[in-house]
């Protein structure tokens, strides 16, 4: 079942026409637990600031942040929950945001009920290239516990190499691998 | 050897334990073989002390233990010891039980094993709830391992004094985290293998946290799986949250290292600080991109 605070986003981007893929714990929590309660949508570069200036102007929302390549907006139907609007061409590495975004919807997203849902691998290595990474990668290692494939990773090297950003996702993914080997947390996985 | 002392407390019926049994007073399913020690006049700290002590992949003997078995009068409190008992039938009534003892040298490599045990008598639960039991020719109780697949038969163990906890997200929403996860099972190590469960089962080191388990203890469970949550939580709770609690049950667990990843020291300033932390931007950020639930209006 859809969650409100998605279908609820859905209306609203829906309402402009507005191409999106939704990405984050949201999409995580099609195959694993999440801990999120926010929406994180991904438009193109093309579209996104065109976006975001026709969902600041709509009253189902109030515009909280803008930082860049992400805009936060609160939606009001759902107490606020947060609606981040996301640059694809932070990702997007040597190629263009509208091929990153076109591979994405082509390779890595699943339809649930008319809503497009980035794959777990694609959100991890949107996850990995973010500053926040270190934090990121605990919650991977969280969804592995909680019986994600490790397989993932390998597919996150794959876009990686598709995309030109190796170099900088391999030394991360290390990272989350090396958080694995923990005996304690082998425990665990072989569970999930 | 420490020998999980609680256990023996929460499942061996003292002398002054004389209240009839009834559904609400059930007969422990005991954790460890209690009664051979216990009629051998074994002090009551002695009969805590596990069944067996075994060393991965050996065999007792080959793990190290010395000596032969032997029998004994009484229960020597002094000895690590891998016991059996046998009972004798002494005119139509079980009477006594003979213990053989193997002298065991512990060692850091053993690794605690218990047995959930009834007697004849205690034949009134579930059968849903019994798995299949193994018996011993010529032995009166028979070993138990129980089925647990719903919140329910986790009740039912612990009603019969089994330190069983079944950690779900609910309770880790309710104090603060809004998540979603598949629900675990916590039992104590000793017991981790004995129960049959569809859910995941987290071993706990130190069980006495599944007695009455709060805020403390989730914080310190959550560690296990989900630091991030752990700290949140911690955070959200930072006034019911005792210090030295959390430091003793870090401590008991091991977790100084995800308890360092994500700060908890500063809420218990007293837990070594043992690898990298994540920083405090991180961190923050996290708490700030998943608030609590409102209260329902």
């Amino acid at each position: 079942m859809t969650e409100p605070a998605v279908a609820a986003a859905d209306e609203l981007l829906r309402k402009y026409s507005i191409r999106y893929l939704v990405v984050g714990g949201q999409a995580i929590a099609q195959e694993a637990a999440t801990a999120t309660r926010d929406v994180d949508v991904m438009v193109t570069t093309a579209d996104y600031r065109n976006a975001v200036e026709r969902l600041a102007k709509d009253p189902g929302l109030t515009l909280a942040w803008e930082g860049g390549p992400v805009t936060r907006f609160g939606i009001v139907a759902q107490r606020g929950t947060p609606l981040d609007v996301v640059d694809a061409g932070v990702f997007s590495g040597t190629k263009t945001a509208q091929e990153f975004f076109e591979f994405l919807v082509r390779e890595h997203s699943i339809h649930v009920e008319g809503i497009r849902y980035l794959s777990p691998d694609a959100v991890w290595y949107t996850r990995l290239l973010t500053k926040r990474w270190k934090a990121y990668a605990e919650k991977i290692v969280t969804n592995i516990i909680d019986g994600l494939s490790t397989d993932h990773l390998d597919r996150v090297a794959e876009i990686a190499r598709k995309f030109g950003t190796e170099s900088t996702i391999r030394e991360r993914l290390e990272y989350v691998r090396e958080e694995l080997k923990r005996p304690d947390l082998q425990q665990l996985v072989d569970q999930g | 050897m420490a020998g999980p002392r609680h256990l023996a407390s929460r499942s061996s019926r003292s002398a002054t334990d004389t209240a009839p049994r009834t559904k609400a007073n059930p007969p422990p399913l005991d954790p460890v073989v209690s009664r051979s020690g216990q009629e051998a006049g074994a002090p009551f700290e002695a009969r805590g002390r596990p069944l067996r002590c075994v060393p991965p992949g050996h065999s007792a003997r080959e793990g190290g233990c010395r000596g032969a078995w032997t029998t004994a009068s009484r229960w020597n409190k002094g000895w690590d010891v891998w016991a059996r008992s046998v009972r004798r039938r002494k005119r139509g009534a079980w009477r006594c039980d003979i213990i053989y003892i193997l002298k065991c040298a512990s060692s850091s490599s053993m690794r605690l094993e218990s047995r959930l045990l009834r007697e004849p008598g205690e034949s009134h639960l579930p059968r849903e709830f019994v798995g299949p039991a193994r018996r011993s020719r010529g032995r009166p109780r028979s070993e138990y391992r129980p089925r647990v697949l719903s919140p329910q038969d986790v009740d039912r163990l612990r009603r019969h004094r089994v330190p069983a906890f079944l950690l779900t997200p609910e309770w880790v929403t309710n104090s603060g985290y809004p998540v979603t996860f598949r629900p675990w099972l916590l039992l104590p190590n000793a017991l981790s293998g004995q129960v049959s469960s569809d859910y995941r089962i987290l071993p706990v080191a130190d069980s006495d946290s599944l007695k009455e388990p709060g805020v403390v203890e989730l914080v310190t469970f959550l560690l296990r799986f989900d630091p991030l949550a752990a700290r949140v939580v911690a955070s959200r709770n930072r006034a019911r949250l005792n210090p030295h609690e959390l430091y003793r049950r870090v401590r008991n667990e091991g977790l100084e290292t995800a308890a360092t990843k994500v700060r908890l020291q500063e809420f218990a300033p007293a837990i070594p600080r043992v690898g990298a932390s994540l920083s405090t931007s991180e961190l923050r950020w996290i708490e700030r991109n998943n608030p609590p639930l409102e209260a329902p209006s």
